[in-house]
């Protein structure tokens, strides 16, 4: 695969499992271009030990857990607070929730489950993490009953 | 701009030293001494935050691995430097000062000495462990919660 085909397969994919560990667009999208960069330089290093999808997947999710390293990156305080107010974009309010929801689980959980959302199979999200595929099949469970409970929360709301 | 200023410090010691032109070794010493430890902030400051990508595309558990294993090392590292910086940066300086205090009169070479003791106790019992913390904290913070995940991979 040449790299522009790997970027128009999983640019979207990356992209949303980026979102979902970091829930703000602008710093997926950050996250996601490190990426692409990573995977641009490395790609005629890969020696397939790995199926294509698992490799980027795994650069994704590591990128993603690095920017624990810069955990000041963005102090809230800096921001000029006389900026409008810019109404956010109409979407559906159980998607925008079931994305807070996301965020506010454990970082390996957001990881999990993104890529579940991105219908990566399990023995797949396994390999990514390092994990054994029953071990994710668990958490993966323990999760959705976690978003189970905060939707049914949401519901009755 | 402490890294701008403190390289400034040691060009400007350095040619201080070299344009008087010292009679005594321990006035060249000292200069050498006062270098290394500026030398050795600035490398400590100037360490890379982030590792490279050597475990980018390796399993998350073992990236995981890799980057508490560099966030300790690093954490180390950094300690025994600032850690020499503030013992080598007083040596240099008293050792600098045995020749330029020789040719005062006794109460200023008294006072001289009193008053560089005085900055060298302020800086090793208050900026130096400020500093110490500070420059610390950041890097604890990261590895506490390096280890949270790696415990959340780790949990059954």
């Amino acid at each position: 695969m040449s790299f522009e085909e790997i970027y128009q397969t999983y640019w979207d994919k990356v992209y949303r499992l980026c979102k979902g560990y970091v829930n703000d667009s602008d710093w997926a999208q950050d996250i996601a271009q490190e990426t692409f960069l990573t995977v641009w330089r490395q790609l005629s290093a890969f020696r397939q030990e790995a199926t294509i999808g698992t490799w980027i997947f795994r650069i994704a999710c590591n990128n993603c857990l690095r920017q624990i390293e810069r955990n000041n990156r963005f102090r809230k305080n800096d921001f000029p607070a006389q900026l409008p107010d810019i109404p956010a974009p109409d979407y559906n309010a159980e998607l925008a929730y079931l994305q807070q929801c996301i965020s506010e689980l454990p970082e390996t959980d957001r990881l999990i489950i993104s890529m579940e959302l991105e219908e990566v199979p399990q023995a797949q999200i396994a390999a990514i993490l390092g994990l054994s595929a029953g071990n994710v099949r668990i958490r993966l469970h323990r999760i959705r009953e976690k978003l189970k409970e905060k939707f049914e929360t949401y519901e009755h709301s | 701009m402490t890294n701008v200023i403190l390289l400034l410090t040691l060009v400007y010691i350095n040619v201080i030293v070299y344009t008087s032109g010292p009679a005594m070794i321990t006035t060249i010493i000292g200069a050498g001494i006062t270098s290394i430890a500026l030398m050795l902030y600035l490398f400590a400051a100037g360490m890379p935050k982030r590792g490279r990508d050597t475990a980018i595309d390796q399993p998350v558990k073992d990236c995981l691995q890799e980057m508490l294993q560099l966030k300790a090392r690093q954490q180390f590292i950094h300690g025994r430097l600032l850690g020499l910086y503030f013992i080598l940066l007083p040596t240099g300086l008293a050792l600098c000062m045995i020749e330029y205090t020789g040719y005062m009169q006794p109460v200023a070479a008294i006072m001289a000495y009193t008053l560089t003791a005085a900055w060298i106790a302020f800086a090793w019992w208050y900026i130096r462990p400020r500093t110490i913390r500070k420059q610390q904290q950041s890097l604890h913070d990261v590895i506490l919660q390096l280890e949270k995940v790696q415990q959340q991979l780790d949990d059954k």
